[in-house]
């Protein structure tokens, strides 16, 4: 029988094992549904733990740091990232420098949960990501975890983790379903994981992209037989350990990142540099890159697929990289939550 | 006057003792450029963070801002790591890496300061709420100015500490100036006190308090707190002495090296204030119930000494060594 859970159900699952074993654990937030992930938390512990706010994102943070440096481990929700915007002076100048500023005598350890909206007309302030612009500032912790296992483990590892960590969460993937890993306690998540093995290309991706670029392994399987490495960078602590990225690079001499966010003085900009700069003399041509349209998203439908990257942009830059004949893409479907969703939020 | 009042009473001599020659110490030597750090002065608010620390320092969290040489003094009671700190020092509070802006004093509960206006705000809402959860302390003071009042984040802060009843004590120290601008030119509203009574919170109210006054204001905060089961603010006007950020008064400044304007007070004011300088009021107050004014002196002597020998020790330390820095990003 098959025992396979969903993204959502395995983060409710990390948050509900944490609690009930330290009652420092608390859930914050304006809106603490988030998709199904603290579903039956609030009657099991209670409106003290999970704690509904007036819509004041700034002071809940400020809260969290205040919890946080005086012994209680908080996690702050925002139902979109671009919420969390408003309590930007709470996380880049007062808890990424918390530690820093005790002269590392304080502990920092809260999570901040923040989902990427996307699909039915979500439009430029209900669907940013912006984990590169976080992942710039020492002192905080970016996840992104993009499968249900990576989602419990690392929301574990955040919850016990005694410095700041936030968590980007593609709305897309609370649905997402798989049989967890047995290896969850035990795995490194500072390190990107390997979602594919081949010889041709190396890919790079970043929360939902992975799920775009996995098609893409399986088109370009199908139509022209090249086989792709496929990373998902999933931290921004992997950044220090590309070296698994690294050997791929030499051996494919070819690198494509796929990054869920603008591209422009982004985290792919970030990733490509230090490929380059290991993997210089093995390269066979430039890295490519494949992420936002370089303006804010859009709501009407076709206008959105314009902004989006998907897994036919992924599949057409590889052919143009390897000189492959493009390849007819009509029997694939690209993946669109709205087969499901229909509004409104 | 009870033996512990007695003891009590002194200690808030020492204190501001200790505030106001550490201060003087600050303006002797800051043209020397040794302590290159941007201080913002606190001659002036030494009478009202004395009291309200030594009211609370066994059973509160303290979270304050940039204007943070009284309530690090007061907390710590250690001019020789508050020094250090201020010359960047590996022996200072904050191993040189926080500077006047954002010492902390942890062991004593000074949790976090913030360079950033009303910063600190909210924060208070978390301790207050850990406070409750872990059964640590009773309560939570947060210091701030009177310009923190005209940020968002001040009016998230208030409703929530209303809203959820949190101990917490809101200490505004109001000396009528953001930067250089007064309060006629910044502020909407009627008054603070009408705007604090419009939630609920309880508001109380002390002007240019000497120390003693300070802290039995402050007991009252921490009794209405717990009678009221909701936040108190306690609105405590001082005059600031010196500009907003630096060791002159506004009437020195040359408009060169600065960007405040200059005389953006009237000098009348200013004298009047000088013929009361906040320890003075109160040594006199100390004089007024019993003690004896010899003793006073001596006390006085003794942590002038005890500062200027902080100062030189701290003087010749080693400075942090930079390899130590990246270990101390993440904890």
């Amino acid at each position: 029988m098959s025992k396979k859970i969903s993204y959502s159900e395995a983060i409710k699952q990390a948050i509900d094992e944490e609690m009930k074993l330290d009652r420092s654990i608390f859930v914050i937030g304006g809106e603490t549904k988030m998709f199904g992930s603290l579903n039956g938390l609030e009657d099991k512990y209670g409106k003290s733990r999970i704690i509904t706010t007036p819509i004041s994102e700034e002071a809940t943070t400020g809260l969290i740091l205040g919890a946080a440096l005086s012994g209680m481990r908080p996690i702050q929700v925002h139902i979109r990232v671009d919420f969390m915007l408003l309590a930007v002076n709470q996380i880049i100048n007062m808890i990424s420098s918390a530690t820093f500023g005790s002269n590392g005598k304080l502990k920092c350890p809260l999570l901040i949960r923040a989902v990427v909206g996307r699909g039915w007309g979500q439009g430029y302030q209900h669907s940013k990501s912006l984990h590169g612009l976080f992942s710039q500032i020492p002192g905080l912790r970016i996840i992104m975890p993009t499968t249900p296992s990576d989602a419990k483990g690392m929301i574990k590892n955040a919850i016990k983790n005694d410095s700041p960590v936030i968590s980007f969460e593609h709305r897309w993937l609370y649905w997402q379903e798989e049989e967890l890993r047995k290896d969850l306690d035990k795995t490194n998540y500072n390190f990107p994981s390997k979602l594919n093995s081949g010889k041709d290309v190396t890919i790079v991706a970043t929360s939902w992209m992975n799920v775009e670029a996995s098609m893409a392994c399986k088109i370009l399987k199908k139509n022209h037989g090249v086989t792709v490495d496929l990373f998902d960078l999933r931290s921004s602590e992997s950044l220090n350990n590309l070296n698994k990225v690294f050997e791929s690079v030499r051996r494919t001499g070819r690198c494509i990142i796929a990054d869920n966010d603008w591209l422009t003085s982004g985290l792919s900009g970030e990733i490509a540099f230090r490929i380059q700069e290991n993997c210089i003399t093995s390269l066979k041509s430039p890295i490519k890159r494949a992420g936002f349209k370089n303006m804010p998203c859009p709501t009407a439908r076709n206008l959105e697929n314009h902004f989006y990257p998907n897994a036919f942009d992924i599949v057409k830059i590889v052919e143009n990289m390897l000189k492959l004949k493009i390849s007819s893409l009509e029997e694939f479907i690209i993946y669109s939550h709205e087969i499901k969703f229909k509004g409104p939020f | 006057m009870k033996l512990t009042e007695n003891k009590i009473f002194k200690k808030l001599f020492e204190v501001t003792s200790l505030i106001s020659a550490s201060e003087k110490i600050i303006i002797k030597f800051y043209n020397q450029d040794e302590m290159k750090t941007p201080m913002h002065m606190s001659f002036g608010d030494e009478n009202c963070i004395t009291g309200v620390v030594e009211s609370l320092r066994f059973d509160s969290f303290f979270f304050g801002y940039y204007r943070s040489h009284s309530l690090f003094l007061a907390a710590s009671r250690d001019p020789y790591s508050f020094f250090a700190e201020l010359l960047g020092k590996k022996t200072g509070s904050n191993g040189g890496i926080a500077g006047s802006m954002h010492m902390s004093s942890i062991n004593n509960g000074l949790l976090n300061l913030s360079a950033i206006v009303a910063s600190t705000l909210p924060l208070s809402l978390g301790a207050a709420l850990a406070n409750k959860t872990l059964k640590k302390k009773k309560f939570t003071t947060i210091f701030f100015g009177d310009g923190a009042i005209e940020e968002g984040v001040f009016y998230e802060t208030l409703n929530m500490a209303s809203l959820f009843k949190l101990p917490i004590l809101f200490v505004c120290l109001d000396n009528d100036l953001a930067v250089d601008l007064n309060k006629e030119a910044r502020q909407g509203f009627k008054s603070i006190k009408e705007l604090i009574k419009s939630y609920k919170c309880e508001y109380l109210y002390s002007s240019n308090p000497d120390a003693i006054q300070a802290y039995k204001i402050s007991e009252k905060a921490k009794d209405l707190i717990k009678e009221k089961n909701s936040p108190v603010f306690l609105h405590m006007k001082y005059y600031r002495y010196l500009q907003h950020i630096g060791i002159k008064n506004d009437f020195e400044i040359d408009n060169i090296n600065s960007f405040e304007k200059s005389n953006y007070r009237s000098k009348e004011t200013h004298n009047k204030f000088l013929k009361k300088l906040p320890w003075e009021n109160t040594f006199k107050k100390m004089l007024k119930i019993g003690f004896d004014k010899k003793e006073l002196y001596k006390i006085k002597k003794r942590i002038e000494e005890l500062v200027i020998k902080s100062y030189q020790k701290a003087r010749n330390d080693e400075f942090n060594d930079v390899k130590d820095l990246k270990k101390k990003v993440f904890y």
